[in-house]
């Protein structure tokens, strides 16, 4: 019907043109509104689908038509122009950018929506603010950025991404990772693989509403990254580059760090044990004894003494005299048999400033149909030790054409190779192989290096530089005659320098698509992706010293592959009816990952330089290879529906299968519904500085599938059995496991006021996580200890602002200024009976049913992470001995009131109420442009929460025959003493194994604020430039991670939420770059 | 046109992918699935083998994700019965590397019913359990067995007597100086029976000893019945000897002396297996790692190369040798007074290094080091009284996966020969029991040896009587496989480990308990306690659930024993 009226009315019109006007030709220029030509508007009679012209590289265009009609102008990006011909033969136009459609898009799943129709909560973030971050993976820009989004980084090395909190913390035991969507396919690989140059927008979209069509994986939040894509317009070159450094972020502790003083606080550990009275623990000596026996024992390991002399003292002298000062006739170094022994600051020698270079060419443009981005960059970011590096070659293609007015196709490659040399055994406390824990924690009186008698450095036969092993014989790299309590048998600083842990590979992926118009308003789309990633690993422990000293050098080589495929078709209608507008969509999508895994290896190698396994000739009997298939497929709907662009409302539906589950539960249904109102746009609304004012709400459900495979059926572990196969069992199955399901609800209002000059969103949500997967405890008597069941829920309110204020907006000068803050309460709701099998009491004698895993206690009505410890009680005046608090019980075993013990097995442990999880956190920052200058800094912050601090509590320790050697903190010099009694720090004794045990002592606030970077910039004016072809240039600084506050020098409370903190981990980085951005 | 078939080819294209793409997956790692299980015919033999093969297992229980280095199933467990007498001394800078010595007693070390230490020898023991159900279940039914079918049967009831054979000696109290065990007197641990069985009576409360003991030996009864006549393939599958062997140590751990020197004797005589010589004894290939080096063992397990952590292996915990794991950190040697106690004409006195390194320099011991250890490693450097005795298979002390790849004794037919002196002694008179004892040294270990002489020291404090001597010397046969633990707990000699001259370099673990150490008493996890009704805390009130008494927890020995800070 409506064909058959298109069809007269456009024969009506060529009647009445023919009749009525005489036809002209009319040519022009069509530029923008900087004067650049225009490339690829269409410029067509209105009314008319058959006359049409587009313009060329030059802008210019001919085309004839009557002359009393009217030309309208189209072209993406811009606002669409109709200009009357009236006779004329020329007719040059310029195009108004329709900034407003530009920024107001959102990318959202499936598609793209208007930020005005969008009814969830979603914030983007665009290459302009992602470019102020010197990050090798895109998330990790998102620091601070976006309201209800949190970023732990437990690792600064290169290459390491941070971990992504959307919204608070969704589960106990499934993953709590949002899922990465890039260009609409789900993406599993490794984020470093994406170079952050290549991304036009990320958007994170937090709400049912937006994720209700991602299904069983859209319960954490999904992260939309959009790659650029070519602009209507000339070709543009530009080109990137930035050189820097990397230094060390992470503070250093207030910690005794001269040797003498270290000498002199360690004399004190030996002579207060000596002369403590022996109720008190010590030996009662005389003080005259005590103090030759603590300066006798000081250098002997065996006898609670440090075992390196590092200084020489006058024939007769001791180390420390009657005063417990130093001996100020001592010299440094001390001749040990044949070798020089020094104190050396092994944190000094071991940090480097590593050297960053990245390097970016994009080109791109869109003429005619065909619109192209394409790029190549390179990265080089070397860590701030040896060996820990990543470098990255990333090139793009990205090209759509539409290759007929209903016919759209295109595709999108990129590949990517990279090569990391990292670290080991990050952040674990007391590793052989943790270089931070090593440089964070040994005392400053011990040797890195081996030194001759002249002080030179030893070399062995093999002509290496020994680094000191502590264990007292040269051929295992320690000084004869000394050995070393702290971590002994080890140098990781030897190990890394010549051992290898490198991985190396190539990613590649690639997307095709096809868009087809197939009645008008009905567009059918094919999307197609494949990624590849492929990583070799190179391991090799080398034959001199270390754990595989006798291997004669070890070598591992490993591969794996992971290779992920998706294909969606979806359906999409839109029609207009008046003032109603509806759209719908239909989908089926499918995933599938695999991934394959392959290692071996071998000892006594050849050469360290042939770190190949053919390069060895004994195995190690490790060979192994599996693989795992994770698929994943649903069919969906949605439809949106708007009237008179002011009422919004969208639904959703997916009907979703995940592997993960056994195949009688394999499917399940996830759905949205959401509305919108823009008040402001109503005729009674009358307040003109309101330039818009909206209300949404949006409630529905995701499901979150990330529990483990095959958690729904017994597994039995393959083993041999004397060349033999045999089967022993591993764990117990349960085939009711389903998904993690997510129920969300958001409502808030956006807002825009003074002609954008304030603008902002609000927003409150709340979303409940049920049928939480626990491995709910069974009597290990049954031979297993846990069985997984759907049992608990969780929940996190809160409340998130997102506020812009530009405070000057005039032509050469402006300044804005961001804010977002949120509030989280993240509590969980309800644990099943056998889960909370515990009960556990606070200071005040509350009872609490739940289960304690590690430090924390979990139970109904508290947040995650809640601290489950000894509380401290403070010092007891009298003998100086830490005291914590200990319940009374009656007969019953219930608390009646509470004491304080000096003995820490007989403490209590109390659920404190206080939990790593920060309520309040958020970003601020500020941009200035001022007649080509630009200044940007970013702060992220976060208030409230308690973190351990570990690295503290380990550095207020008294020693032991278990713990000696390790820095101590200055706050010891205020430990108690008869002397000094009001004090909160407990005496300092050898041998108290307790004074610095886990307690609510070392519970610190894990308030923060961090300024992230700092950019600064200048822009040549044009005018200047264009002379040489240069369309813009741009000189600038960048600066990340520059520094933080915390409750503590050196305590980093941004590391981690679920473990304590400490210093033994990859430090952060601070990046310093010079760069230049060159635009032809 | 056109455009209308492209748009129908693509869409049909698009919609003949749509229904059920979803696979279903089946791993292709190191597991199986029930339903892969269920497929497989030669299921029940792979469970069998897997049964075997599990007394050995790295990470056994918490996984390699939280590397437990004492997870190792069985293995681990011999060590801790090996460290439980306190005759290793650790030799370390610090204590730290030795990941077993919480069960030596070293003070500071929890063992609390929350501790690692307490849930992975009670997930060992019934996770092994749960195997043997697993088989016993389906095979118990039915009335022809086949002989393949009897052998599975009988392989499971030996493993499951095994296991409550060693849970009985665990956890059943021995009365103690240093805790109050009282009100748990008589328990032992929960019994756990396959599908097949009727329930236990006491349900999965703490079963008494006397109804653990009759299980164990009803077990034996139907293993001897099921594997009369089957001469296994090899030793790692238990034989009628190891079923004898096994009544043995349970009659003796019931006090039931005569019947103990019964089985120990027909153990001996159906296994026909002899003592190690001394050449075995010292062979630097194949001693305590090989079991084709010797015809003494009755049975014992194996560790393959290919399934084994590079730290987590027995070898690296107690070989001298090994390079490549905790020992050689931590470099244990046997106690002086054990050592000092041996007469220098008992062979087994040479694995360990004399501290007059003049008279006993490294050319002493090199007739057993072919494999270059003491020439390659400074000889100097190692403590007195370091122990060589376990070796590293093939001598290859550099290479974890070959050197640690060893057979290890489970039941050797030595244990039978003491087991039978102390019950003949203990039921027949000392004097039957010496005769026994003597016969045993002076045949096999010391011509010079007389009971007369080494009667001549038990005023010395460490030796008191005849079943101390016994159990001396099961000490020093058995230093570091794990015999001789129970047997304490029941003899009660004490624990000395800081006298004149001790060896122990460490304050944390000076000691002199009396009778009985509270760490022998092992402490039921926490995790049972919370999800077993029937087994509550050592302080909780005892109830009644369905007419059978809920049983409480062992006390908690942590820190029950004073270190001792004299200097001599």
């Amino acid at each position: 019907m409506k064909k058959a009226k298109l069809f007269f009315s456009t024969l009506f019109v060529l009647l009445g043109v023919t009749l009525a006007a005489q036809n002209v030709q009319v040519s022009g220029v069509v530029r923008e509104s900087n004067g650049d030509a225009v490339t690829g508007v269409a410029v067509q009679l209105k009314g008319s689908t058959t006359i049409y012209a587009m313009t060329d590289v030059y802008g210019n265009y001919r085309i004839t038509v009557p002359s009393n009609g009217t030309l309208t102008y189209t072209c993406l990006g811009f606002k669409t122009l109709e200009v009357p011909v009236a006779g004329r033969a020329v007719i040059d136009v310029t195009l108004e950018a329709d900034t407003e459609m530009l920024s107001e898009t959102i990318v959202v799943a499936f598609g793209k929506s208007t930020k005005e129709a969008f009814t969830g909560s979603a914030k983007v973030l665009d290459d302009e603010k992602l470019s102020l971050s010197q990050v090798a993976s895109a998330t990790n820009a998102l620091a601070g950025q976006v309201a209800g989004v949190q970023l732990v980084s437990s690792n600064g090395a290169p290459g390491s991404s941070a971990t992504i909190r959307v919204r608070g913390i969704s589960s106990i035991n499934a993953g709590k990772d949002p899922l990465i969507v890039v260009d609409g396919v789900p993406y599993d690989g490794d984020m470093n693989n994406i170079a952050p140059s290549d991304i036009e927008s990320m958007t994170v979209l937090k709400d049912a509403a937006s994720n209700a069509l991602y299904g069983a994986r859209g319960a954490n939040g999904v992260i939309m990254i959009t790659t650029k894509k070519g602009k209507v317009g000339q070709a543009v070159v530009s080109l990137d580059a930035k050189v820097g450094f990397n230094t060390r972020a992470l503070q250093e502790y207030e910690t005794i760090s001269d040797p003498r003083a270290y000498y002199e606080q360690h004399y004190k550990a030996l002579y207060n044990y000596y002369t403590a009275a022996t109720t008190a623990d010590g030996l009662g000596l005389p003080a005259d004894e005590a103090y030759m026996r603590a300066n006798d024992n000081l250098f002997d390991v065996t006898a609670g003494g440090l075992g390196y002399q590092t200084y020489t003292f006058p024939a007769g002298e001791y180390a420390i005299g009657r005063n417990g000062k130093f001996n100020p006739n001592a010299t440094e170094g001390y001749q040990l048999g044949d070798f020089l022994v020094k104190s050396d600051n092994w944190a000094n020698e071991v940090y480097r400033k590593g050297l960053r270079q990245e390097y970016t060419l994009t080109i791109s443009g869109a003429q005619n149909r065909l619109s192209y981005f394409s790029s190549l960059s390179y990265l080089s970011n070397n860590g701030i030790v040896e060996n820990s590096d990543h470098k990255r070659l990333a090139a793009r293609l990205k090209a759509d054409y539409q290759a007929k007015d209903w016919l759209k196709v295109g595709a999108n490659m990129s590949y990517t190779k990279f090569n990391f040399n990292s670290l080991s055994n990050n952040g674990t406390e007391g590793s052989t192989g943790n270089i931070w824990a090593y440089t964070s924690q040994i005392a400053p009186i011990y040797p890195l290096y081996i030194r001759n008698a002249d002080g030179s450095q030893y070399y062995d036969v093999n002509g290496i530089a020994v680094l000191d092993h502590g264990n007292g014989n040269l051929n295992t790299g320690g000084i004869p005659g000394t050995s070393r309590p702290f971590i002994t048998d080890a140098n990781p600083i030897l190990a890394n320098k010549y051992n290898t842990n490198n991985a190396e590979g190539n990613a590649l992926s690639a997307q095709g698509y096809i868009d087809i118009d197939i009645v008008k308003g009905l567009t059918l789309t094919v999307n197609a992706s494949a990624t590849l990633d492929e990583t070799r690993s190179n391991y090799v422990y080398n034959p001199y010293y270390g754990q595989f000293r006798t291997t004669g050098g070890t070598v591992s080589v490993g591969h794996t592959r992971s290779y992920a495929w998706n294909a969606q078709q979806l359906l999409n209608y839109t029609r207009d009816f008046g003032q109603h507008s509806v759209s719908a969509l239909l989908g089926h999508e499918y995933y599938s990952r695999k991934y394959y895994s392959l290692d071996a290896s071998k000892s006594h190698m050849f050469s360290q330089n042939n770190k190949e396994l053919n390069g060895a000739v004994v195995d190690t009997q490790g060979a192994s290879s599996y693989q795992t298939h994770y698929n994943n497929e649903g069919y969906f709907t949605r439809i949106q529906y708007d009237y008179a662009d002011r009422y919004f409302l969208s639904g959703s539906f997916r009907f979703d299968a995940s592997s993960r589950f056994a195949p009688a539960r394999r499917w399940g249904k996830f759905w949205s519904v959401g509305a919108a109102w823009i008040m402001s746009k109503e005729s009674w609304f009358n307040a003109p500085w309101v330039d818009e004012f909206k209300l949404k709400a949006s409630i529905g459900s995701q499901g979150n599938d990330s529990i483990g495979n095959y958690r729904y059926t017994d597994l039995f572990e393959i083993v041999p059995s004397d060349g033999e196969v045999s089967t022993i069992f591993s764990s117990k199955g349960n085939p009711d496991i389903t998904w993690e399901t997510n129920t969300n609800i958001n409502a808030g209002i956006e807002f825009s006021l003074f002609r954008r000059r304030i603008s902002g969103t609000i927003e409150f949500f709340n979303r409940k996580t049920t049928d939480m997967l626990f491995p709910t405890p069974v009597a290990p008597s049954q031979g297993y200890s846990s069985l997984y069941k759907n049992i608990g829920d969780m929940n996190n309110r809160g409340v998130e602002g997102d506020f812009y204020f530009g405070i000057i907006d005039t032509r050469d000068v402006q300044w804005d200024f961001n804010l977002n803050v949120s509030y989280l309460n993240n509590k969980i709701a309800y644990l099943a009976d056998n889960v909370k099998d515990t009960i556990r009491y606070d200071s005040e004698g509350n009872a609490y049913e739940g289960y304690t895993s590690g430090s924390f206690f979990y139970a109904e009505g508290m947040p995650m992470y809640t601290w489950y410890t000894y509380e401290y009680a403070g010092v007891d005046p009298t003998t100086g001995k830490s005291l914590w608090y200990k319940d009374i019980l009656d007969d019953n075993g219930k608390p009646t009131g509470r004491e304080t013990t000096d003995e820490y097995s007989k403490a209590t442990r109390y659920v404190t109420g206080k939990s790593s999880l920060a309520p309040i956190f958020g970003g601020f920052g500020t941009s200035l442009r001022a007649y080509g200058f630009d200044f940007a800094v970013n702060f992220t912050y976060q208030l409230g929460g308690w973190q351990y601090d570990s690295t503290y509590a380990r550095f207020m320790y008294s020693p032991t025959s278990n713990a000696t050697g390790y820095n101590y903190h200055k706050d010891l010099l205020n430990a108690w003493t008869p002397t000094n009694k009001s004090t909160d720090i407990p005496r300092f004794q050898y041998g108290d194994t307790y004074s610095n045990s886990q307690s609510t002592r070392f519970l610190t606030s894990a308030s923060y604020l961090t300024l992230q970077n700092i950019n600064v910039g200048y822009t040549f004016p044009e005018k200047l430039t264009s002379n040489i072809q240069i369309s813009a240039l741009r000189l600038y600084l960048a600066v990340e991670n520059v520094f933080y506050w915390s409750a503590r020098k050196g305590f980093d409370p941004s590391q981690s939420q679920s473990s304590a903190s400490n210093a033994t981990r990859y430090a952060p980085m601070r990046t310093f770059s010079a760069g230049v951005t060159l635009k032809f | 046109m056109k455009k209308t078939i492209i748009s129908l080819l693509v869409a049909a294209a698009a919609v003949s992918v749509l229904p059920g793409c979803i696979q279903e997956t089946l791993p292709l790692e190191g597991v199986a699935t029930s339903e892969q299980m269920a497929e497989s015919s030669a299921a029940m033999k792979g469970s069998v083998d897997g049964m075997v093969a599990q007394s050995y297992q790295p990470y056994y229980f918490y996984g390699s994700s939280n590397q437990l280095e004492y997870d190792i199933s069985y293995a681990g467990l011999l060590i801790t019965y090996a460290r439980m007498t306190n005759d290793l001394v650790n030799n370390s800078a610090t204590i730290g590397y030795d990941w077993w010595c919480g069960y030596a007693g070293v003070s500071g070390y929890v063992m609390n019913a929350d501790n690692s230490r307490q849930t992975v020898p009670y997930m060992t023991l019934y996770k092994i359990i749960k195997s043997a159900n697993d088989i016993i279940g389906p095979l118990a039914g039915i009335e022809n067995l086949n002989a393949d079918q009897k052998i599975y049967l009988g392989t499971a009831y030996v493993y499951r007597a095994l296991m409550y054979h060693d849970i009985y000696n665990m956890y059943l109290p021995a009365p103690n100086k240093y805790t109050d065990v009282s009100s748990v007197e008589g328990l032992t641990g929960p019994i756990v029976l396959s599908s097949a069985e009727p329930e236990s009576e006491y349900k999965t409360a703490r079963a008494p000893k006397e109804a653990m003991s009759a299980l164990v030996i009803s077990d034996l009864d139907k293993a001897e019945e099921l594997l009369a006549g089957y001469k296994p393939t090899t030793a790692r599958y238990p034989g009628i000897a190891v079923v004898y062997g096994l009544k043995a140590r349970m009659y003796m751990a019931m006090l039931d002396y005569a019947n103990a020197a019964t089985y120990a004797r027909k153990a001996i005589d159906a296994s026909g297996k002899t003592p190690l010589t001394e050449a075995q004894w010292h062979d630097p290939k194949t001693a305590f790692c090989d079991a084709n080096g010797n015809n003494s063992w009755m049975w014992y397990y194996s560790i393959s190369g290919n399934n084994m952590g590079n730290l987590c292996n027995p070898t690296g915990f107690l070989a001298g040798e090994a390079d490549w794991g905790y020992n050689s950190l931590t470099h244990l040697a046997i106690h002086k007074w054990l050592y000092d106690r041996l007469n220098r004409t008992d062979f087994r006195k040479r694995s360990f290094i004399d501290p007059d390194r003049q008279t006993y320099p490294a050319s002493y011991y090199e007739w057993g080091d072919q494999a270059g250890f003491l020439k390659d490693y400074p000889f100097a450097k190692l403590p007195n009284y370091f122990s060589l005795k376990i070796r590293c298979k093939g001598g290859d002390w550099q290479t974890y996966s070959k050197g640690g790849a060893v057979d290890w004794p489970i039941m050797r037919v030595e244990e039978m020969y003491l087991i039978e002196a102390e019950a003949v002694g203990m039921s027949q008179g000392e004097t039957a029991g010496i005769a026994k004892l003597e016969a045993f040294m002076q045949t096999y270990r010391d011509p010079q040896y007389s009971y007369a002489q080494a009667a001549s020291t038990f005023n010395e404090g460490f030796v008191k009587n005849f079943q101390e001597e016994v159990l001396f010397q099961k000490r020093v046969e058995f230093l570091e496989e794990g015999v001789g633990f129970f047997d304490a707990k029941r003899i009660r000699p004490g624990m000395k480990t800081w006298y004149k001259g001790s060896n122990v370099i460490h304050d944390r673990a000076k000691y002199d308990i009396e009778e009985v150490s509270p760490y022998w008493n092992f402490v039921i996890p926490t995790s049972e306690i919370e999800n077993n009704d029937y087994i509550i805390k050592e302080d909780a009130v005892v109830t009644e659930i369905e007419g059978v008494k809920t049983t409480r927890n062992n006390p908690d020995p942590t820190d029950k024993v004073k270190t001792i800070t004299t200097k001599f």
